[in-house]
């Protein structure tokens, strides 16, 4: 059980978990959300999102109140609620989670280089280096990866002038009118911002890597919240720069948003957004994959590196044989609604059963 | 054991490398025309520049047919040494046939779609055949065709009359119900290739034309305005000619009434400098800044008047009303405006505000 | 000076207890052992009938010394015993011994050997050691034009001496330790106690004694064997020839080591801004200070990826280059067969080895062929069609920018570090430039310089150690030592009694 435990060396400062929340929830989602969203919400969409990061709020409460009564990981905490086997039988459901998320954001964004670099580069290749990248950021432990994520945070944000620049190209009628879609709608539109939202669930693994974890609280939610309103800023960028049918026909808006941009020494500036964009997934997918590996050893008690190849080997068995959109498709299919039901409906679940679990004990 | 792994892996990779597009071994066009041929075929004409040293503005025209404007490109690399990329394109020209026949939206599907260009190209409506501007030689033989043309509706639509149009503000206007856009017209007049006025674009075909006349007061209603030029006569006895300079524009509209008569009100604003008086009278004297000001504002509320009058006659709105009345009143259905836009009661009204008179008395 | 005394006495302990007749013969051994040496010499006089020896390295010491203040002492005196000899030369920290070990290794650091007919096995040890060596001179490496034009030599004494003026206090600490099994180098751990975190000089202090290695011969042969990390390009260790980086150094809470026969201090533990400053940065007003080390670290960064953008723009990304420039480039590119990835390594391989070449060549004519290398050939390689001239200046520029960093180690690192990121701009164009970048930081975020993160301020993300890394900040700023070195005590200017009353106002 005290698996879970972990080095006070190897800690990282409360701190960083806003930047681990707010990274690992930004990625490829913020690249092409706005499209279904228009098409249910239109703009009415930020509602959609407010509500969708309203939930991510509630979660990371749950999640704090799970960790505040079982001190670890997910793992530790499924096996209090559930005994060994069941708790294991979710623990591997989580850790079959992550490694699909991890997948997920690489084929996304191998996809959009192929489409928008390099169409001729097999996507194996892009992989293997991913991979090899991946392997050599895991190797240094959690710390190097939350320095990753932290440096890509930062090096990041100066993209956000692309979306200042675009507002003179934007017609600011488009943001109306206001209210007028159905609750329906705007529900059905959270649901399809979800993929832009997900990844503060990681708090799940790398929980006892924080030092004084209990504090970290409103740093998830510091993170969480920044999420919300990135992803609103962008999303009211989006509308304002296209026309709602525009939009509905954009796959990738925040990246054709891009090509307007033109400097006096760069013509065109996707380019360098798309490889830009590499620092944005790339602590991502490390972020999965380790979450995984990690799952991995704390279930069967192996050395992390094994899984991490295992894992590393099925990435690219996949990309090799199966790649093309339909399997991101599938991917997607199975992320959203299933992982994110999961997410949603198994977290309060937890919590309620080590709440009553708890309140037993005391009596 | 595991480096020799890692080696091993090293060699796939350094075969994946990427196909290299180096600048000197690629034919970039900088401009595209398409026009139809009496077949149905459609024929592009790519300018692709030719860069030699201490030579500048020498070009190649590259042209071929194919059944889309997509495939042409293929086509026409088969005719060049180098492929033919449209990467550094700047300006597609389509004849007014090619857009009666396709449609708009069947031929920028493909500009879309494609990501080496970027939202900024420029599109523009020819006025007869694309090839005979495209074959025109620029006054400036330091540049291309295309980089003429290009520059030429740009400096346009950042100083003068031309309203603002390219790739993703006309797809913008064109792919929404109805699709009111508007695209630049050339024309080729004596040899020499000059703007000739907007097209005006309704439900995929062209339907209208805002000559060069009426481009300032068309432009002062699409957006706003820096440094246009407005000529218009004093209705004195003499009827000399006033030319103003519009330093600053905006127009304002207002969405109001039932919906039973609902009515819109522009309101425009214009700060200018009076650039030429062709008469003698003192102008620093506010009493005749007075009555310019007023004889400008009524000489343009009757232009625009007229302007709109037509658009609503042949239910046309590249102003961009629908929007305006549609974010005030949220059930507004597309049926519905084709419905009351021909009724509707639109005033225009104008303030001219003359803040300079130049150097001169 | 402590210190010094136990290491010595350490070995004489084991032969205490061997026999007598043991040690004589092993004494004897060691002077027929030393003559078999040319320059060994083996002097022998009388005095008063009692036959005396003189033995010592005719090299390693001043024979001046030796005659006006050993051996005219000698007949001033009525009998000779070494305790009178010993009394009676002006010369400090003298000896009678009769071991081996001790006597070796003081005739090898240029003592002499006094021995009496009576009792060949004593000797008496008096330093004479020859002073050769240059004076101490203006810093070569990195000269400061309104800095001290003070830099240390190859004489640990001189050295120490230099850094001792800069810091008079009793806390400045020298443990001396000598490594090396050949050539016996000594080497002094600096560090100001109740400033210095101790646990930093226990680390050092432990590394040095782990190192066996037969011959250290400089301060960068002792600095890569104790980094931390020896697969990587970057410096761990500051080496320094500037007295007062040292005492800065010091000051802040780091450790200083000065080495033997090098010119070149070292300090540790370091972070990767310590690089780019200078100590004119100190000398300047805050606001050039900063907007020069702002420039250092933008000229890194030009250097490392000047030319591969230039390489992945040209090879893939042709949509990228404004209409204005294209034509420049493309009708500079034009006669040129190769691909730009080749241009480009033709060029950099070329300034690479005019720099090379350069720091082989005597001064004098090093300096002709740098000028004249540089445009003939980077000339001739445009008109014959090689490279294109847009090219030729991205290239100087950078190999221009490599230079500014003051540490010459960290610029061959950055020489070198723009190979992979080529390569990476050859294979996936800008990506393979990201992924390149992301590979280097995460190299960065791994290092460690003595067990702290080289990339410290910015991760670990500490607010108070930015006031001396991108920018220099006024020193009322420096309130404190930099958090990442953990010293003992934090503060370097107490608090203001009261705090300063602003009394502007326009002057009332």
């Amino acid at each position: 059980m005290n698996q879970a435990g972990v080095n006070e060396k190897y800690k990282v400062s409360p701190f960083y978990v806003f930047f681990l929340v707010h990274g690992m929830q930004t990625g490829v989602g913020v690249l092409s959300f706005q499209r279904l969203l228009a098409k249910s919400a239109g703009t009415d969409g930020w509602i959609s999102i407010l509500l969708a990061g309203l939930i991510v709020h509630i979660l990371i409460w749950v999640i704090y109140k799970i960790f505040s009564i079982v001190p670890g990981d997910i793992i530790s905490a499924n096996n209090h609620a559930f005994g060994k086997w069941i708790g294991n039988f979710f623990s591997l459901l989580f850790i079959l989670y992550f490694l699909i998320i991890g997948m997920d954001i690489m084929i996304s964004y191998i996809n959009v280089i192929h489409v928008w670099m390099f169409e001729e580069v097999a996507s194996w290749a892009f992989t293997v280096v991913f991979l090899i990248l991946i392997y050599y950021i895991n190797t240094g432990g959690f710390r190097t990866i939350t320095g990753v994520a932290f440096l890509s945070v930062i090096l990041t944000y100066w993209l956000l002038f692309v979306l200042f620049y675009a507002m003179k190209y934007s017609d600011f009628t488009n943001l109306l009118p206001l209210f007028h879609h159905t609750l329906l709608d705007i529900l059905k539109g959270t649901r399809s911002t979800s993929l832009s939202m997900l990844g503060f669930e990681m708090i799940l693994m790398f929980y006892p890597f924080i030092k004084d974890a209990k504090i970290s609280q409103k740093y998830a939610h510091g993170g969480a919240l920044t999420t919300t309103l990135l992803t609103i800023f962008v999303y009211l960028v989006s509308v304002v720069f296209y026309s709602q049918k525009q939009l509905e026909l954009t796959i990738w808006p925040t990246l054709t948003l891009t090509s307007i941009v033109e400097l006096p020494f760069i013509q065109r500036f996707e380019y360098i957004d798309v490889s830009w964009w590499a620092i944005v997934i790339i602590p991502n997918m490390t972020i999965a994959l380790w979450a995984t590996s990690r799952g991995f050893k704390r279930l069967f008690n192996v050395k992390q590196k094994y899984p991490l190849w295992g894992m590393s080997i099925i990435i690219l068995l996949t990309n090799i044989f199966v790649f093309d959109v339909d399997s991101l498709y599938i991917l997607n299919k199975i992320i959203n609604p299933y992982g994110v039901l999961f997410i949603a409906l198994y977290l309060p679940l937890l919590l309620v059963i080590i709440y009553i679990k708890k309140m037993r004990k005391r009596k | 054991m595991k480096k020799l792994f890692l080696i091993i892996l090293t060699f796939p990779l350094l075969c994946s490398c990427a196909q290299p597009r180096v600048v000197d071994e690629v034919n970039m066009s900088q401009a595209i025309g398409y026009d139809i041929l009496k077949s149905d075929n459609v024929e592009g004409i790519f300018v692709i520049p030719i860069f030699e040293q201490d030579k500048m503005g020498k070009y190649q025209i590259l042209t071929g047919t194919s059944t889309t404007t997509s495939d042409v490109q293929a086509v026409v690399s088969k005719k060049a040494d180098k492929p033919v990329l449209i990467g550094q394109t700047r300006i597609f020209l389509f004849s007014e046939k090619i857009v009666h026949e396709i449609g708009m939206t069947e031929l920028t599907d493909y500009l879309y779609r494609e990501p080496q260009l970027g939202n900024r190209v420029i599109l523009a409506i020819v006025e007869g055949k694309v090839k005979d501007v495209i074959y025109t030689k620029p006054p400036n033989t330091n540049v291309n065709i295309g980089i003429f043309l290009s520059d030429l509706i740009n400096q346009l639509n950042e100083t003068g009359n031309g309203p603002d149009t390219n790739l993703h503000l006309f797809l913008g206007n064109s792919l929404e119900d109805g699709g009111d856009s508007y695209l630049p017209l050339l024309k080729l007049i004596n040899n020499e290739v000059a703007v000739s006025g907007v097209a005006i674009f309704h439900e995929n075909k062209m339907v209208n034309k805002v000559r060069t006349d009426d481009m300032f007061v068309f432009k002062t209603l699409v957006q706003s305005h820096r440094r246009g030029i407005y000529k218009f006569k004093l209705k004195d006895k003499k009827r000399s000619d006033i030319v103003v300079e519009s330093i600053r524009s905006g127009s304002n509209y207002k969405v109001s009434g039932s919906e039973r008569n609902p009515s819109i009100t522009i309101k425009i604003k214009i700060k200018g400098q009076i650039k030429e008086s062709m008469r003698s009278d003192n102008l620093t004297d506010r009493k005749m800044i007075k009555i310019i000001e007023k004889e400008m504002e009524a000489d343009l509320t009757k232009q625009a008047n007229r302007l709109i009058k037509d658009f609503q006659k042949k239910n046309l709105d590249p102003i961009g009303l629908k929007e305006k009345y549609h974010a005030k009143n949220k059930k507004m259905t597309y049926e519905y405006w084709k419905k009351i836009y021909p009724k509707m009661a639109i005033h225009v009204e104008t303030t001219v505000n003359i803040i300079q008179t130049g150097v001169s008395e | 000076m402590f210190n010094r005394r136990t290491f010595k006495k350490k070995p004489n302990k084991p032969n205490e207890k061997n026999e007598e007749l043991n040690k004589v013969s092993e004494v004897r051994d060691l002077f027929n052992t030393l003559s078999s040496s040319n320059d060994f010499m083996n002097h022998q006089g009388t005095y008063n009938g009692i036959g005396y020896w003189v033995s010592f390295y005719r090299s390693l010491i001043d024979a001046q010394v030796l005659h006006e203040s050993v051996l005219s002492v000698i007949p001033t005196l009525e009998t000779i015993n070494l305790e009178q000899i010993k009394e009676n030369v002006p010369i400090e920290n003298t000896l009678i011994t009769s071991t081996k070990v001790v006597i070796e290794e003081r005739i090898m650091r240029g003592e002499i050997a006094l021995r009496l007919d009576g009792n060949l096995d004593e000797c008496l040890l008096i330093s004479v050691a020859a002073q050769q060596g240059r004076q101490v001179g203006k810093p070569e490496l990195e000269f400061g034009i309104i800095s001290a034009q003070e830099a240390f030599v190859e004489d640990i004494d001189i050295n120490l001496n230099l850094v001792r003026k800069r810091l008079p206090i009793p806390g400045l600490q020298v443990s001396e330790k000598t490594v090396g099994s050949l050539s016996k180098t000594k080497v002094a751990v600096l560090s100001i106690e109740g400033i210095v975190d101790q646990e930093n000089v226990d680390n050092v202090i432990q590394r040095i004694n782990d190192v066996e290695f037969d011959e250290i011969l400089d301060g960068s042969y002792l600095a890569q064997m104790l980094y931390d990390n020896s697969n990587t390009l970057f410096p761990l260790f500051l080496n320094t020839e500037r007295p007062d980086r040292i005492a800065s150094a010091l000051a802040e809470g780091k450790v200083a080591l000065l080495i033997d026969r090098s010119s070149s201090a070292l300090i540790t533990p370091t972070i990767l801004l310590e690089y780019f400053i200078t100590m004119e940065d100190y000398n300047m007003p805050w606001v050039p200070a900063s907007a020069f080390r702002l420039l250092r670290i933008f000229a890194v960064a030009f250097s490392i990826f000047a030319t591969p953008i230039y390489v992945a723009v040209l090879t893939y990304h042709y949509e990228l280059i404004p209409k204005d420039l294209l034509e420049t480039i493309v009708s500079s590119r034009n006669l040129i067969p190769f691909q730009p990835l080749i241009e480009a390594l033709f060029l950099e391989i070329s300034i690479e080895l005019l720099r090379e070449a350069a720091a082989r060549l005597p001064t004098k004519v090093g300096q002709t062929l740098g000028i004249v290398g540089g445009i003939v050939i980077g000339q001739a390689a445009v008109v014959a069609g090689l490279t294109s001239n847009i090219l030729l200046i991205i290239v100087a520029l950078s190999a221009l920018a490599s230079f500014v960093t003051p540490i010459y180690k960290m610029g061959n690192a950055i020489r070198l570090l723009r190979f992979p990121f080529l390569v990476g701009a050859q294979i996936w164009g800008l990506l393979g430039i990201t992924i390149a970048a992301v590979f280097l930081l995460t190299h960065l975020i791994k290092l460690t310089s003595m067990g702290h993160p080289y990339l410290e301020p910015i991760y670990p993300f500490r607010i108070q150690d930015w006031k001396d890394s991108f920018v220099r900040l006024p020193f009322n700023f420096f309130k404190s030592r930099p958090v990442n070195l953990r010293p003992d005590d934090m503060s370097r200017q107490p608090q203001p009694k009261k705090a300063r009353i602003k009394k502007n106002d326009f002057n009332e």
